[in-house]
């Protein structure tokens, strides 16, 4: 058993290597410079809802499978530690809540709770087995590797345009699971909120709401780091390594004809979306996030029966309010610097 | 390796492997995609989700700044497409339209300078 402090330890040695490897992706707008202008509002949100949820005789365990996946509450702690900072909350208090956020990620996964073993793991063995269906698996040429792969970086792309940098919530990579007809490793790639019209109109020209992706491998060495990035072996590349594969859209197979339609249709959304996003000035980027942060706890406004969207303070803060200049540009030095000394 | 692009323009990291030789494409925003036909190599500044489509088109990319997990070099990773991060200033070294081979495993740009006819 994992004392509080360990836990803790290890989610930050998580992030910390992932933030060493990290890019500068400060699109559309770099997400430090606005968290000061909402978080604080978000989070105790966030604890209210939680608790009002308790009350009327939900659990811990419910509360989290209403949030359907580890990826979205893990990528809402980071920003929540930045409100929990603006309410002046304690050290103690902060990692007190970012143990029950960690909490809450435990209750939706079978593996290790920060994929230090390199493994994002959300189905136990018998679980997986049920979740995939091997009838449908297709075997693998190039050319039909080539589709599968180009869906999946399209896709990675759009869950990016829809949510910004919570995409957590709008996709889930989990294994590599091993299943005992196959010597290959697995791979699902799942996708969600695709047609998320409460955020963007444009989303309702997609058929599907939901994608998976079932793919299985042959000596990749693929790992998956605390959050949901892939990394695979030096030299080596998914197209080649794939052995298996079969596409879900909302839970129906896809035929390689539909995945090239897709292909497009997301291509055309990510581009009208990006185009009016250019437009956007960063207090209207920042209010974007802002709906997106209260678009990811949507489910437990719905079951309080309450409107998810954030109030007009948020609003009114964002107009007057400021970049926080900074926290801008952060270089993997202050960042890593920060993480230290955060909660 | 042809000697015409021999002599080592830029270097960066390796994200995901492969050898390619084509014409220089740089995109600064989402219209620029347009631009991207099979064949070019794609040299961006940053990261845009847009960027992805051009990905999709091109057979390599290039980006100036980020690592590993920039998340225009990830949909590459992705897609199978030859990339490198972390290229420093080669929206500045790289010109339009200039041939140039891109050996995405080693993390090398190489050049002479030649443009492509009728550009």
């Amino acid at each position: 058993m994992e004392t509080e402090k360990q836990i803790i330890e290890d989610f930050k040695n998580a992030v910390s290597e992932t933030w060493a490897r990290d890019g500068k992706n400060t699109w559309p707008v770099d997400i430090n410079s606005i968290t000061h202008l909402f978080m604080d509002i978000f989070f105790e949100e966030l604890l209210n809802d939680i608790d009002k949820l308790e009350e009327k005789g939900f659990d811990e365990m419910d509360i989290s499978t209403m949030l359907k996946t580890p990826a979205r509450i893990i990528r809402l702690i980071m920003p929540s530690v930045q409100g929990m900072k603006k309410l002046r909350m304690s050290r103690e208090k902060q990692r007190k809540y970012v143990i029950l956020l960690l909490s809450m990620v435990e209750n939706l996964k079978y593996g290790n709770l920060c994929n230090r073993d390199g493994k994002n793991i959300i189905l136990s063995p018998i679980k997986f087995r049920d979740a995939i269906d091997v009838s449908k698996m297709i075997s693998t040429t190039k050319d039909n590797s080539m589709i599968v792969h180009k869906l999946c970086g399209i896709l990675w792309a759009y869950s990016e345009v829809v949510c910004f940098r919570a995409h957590g919530l709008s996709k889930e990579f989990h294994g590599p699971y091993r299943h005992p007809d196959y010597k290959e490793d697995f791979l699902i790639r799942e996708f969600f909120c695709l047609n998320a019209v409460e955020l963007w109109d444009e989303c309702k020209s997609l058929k599907y709401g939901s994608i998976k992706i079932v793919t299985a491998y042959k000596d990749l060495g693929l790992t998956i780091d605390i959050f949901n990035h892939l990394s695979i072996k030096q030299g080596r590349n998914y197209i080649d390594s794939l052995r298996y594969f079969y596409i879900d859209g909302d839970g129906n197979p896809l035929s390689l004809d539909e995945v090239n339609s897709l292909c497009m249709a997301l291509s055309e959304v990510i581009t009208s979306i990006t185009t009016k996003i250019e437009k956007l000035d960063w207090r209207k980027l920042a209010e974007k996030y802002a709906e997106i942060f209260w678009f990811s706890k949507k489910e437990l406004r719905d079951e309080l029966k309450l409107d998810w969207h954030f109030p007009q303070i948020v609003k009114e803060r964002i107009e007057s309010g400021e970049l926080n200049t900074r926290l801008q540009n952060l270089s993997q030095k202050d960042l890593q610097r920060l993480l230290k000394i955060a909660f | 390796m042809k000697e015409a692009n021999s002599v080592v323009i830029v270097k960066g990291i390796s994200v995901s492997p492969g050898l390619v030789t084509g014409s220089v494409k740089i995109v600064k925003n989402s219209t620029d995609i347009n631009k991207i036909k099979s064949g070019d190599i794609m040299v961006v500044r940053n990261s845009s989700p847009a960027f992805a489509v051009g990905v999709m088109n091109s057979s390599g990319l290039i980006c100036e700044g980020g690592g590993m997990l920039t998340h225009v070099c990830i949909v590459s990773m992705e897609m199978g497409i030859p990339c490198i991060a972390d290229a420093e200033r080669a929206t500045k070294l790289l010109e339009e339209n200039m041939i140039i081979t891109l050996d995405a495993t080693k993390g090398i740009i190489y050049g002479s300078g030649d443009r492509k006819k009728g550009d």
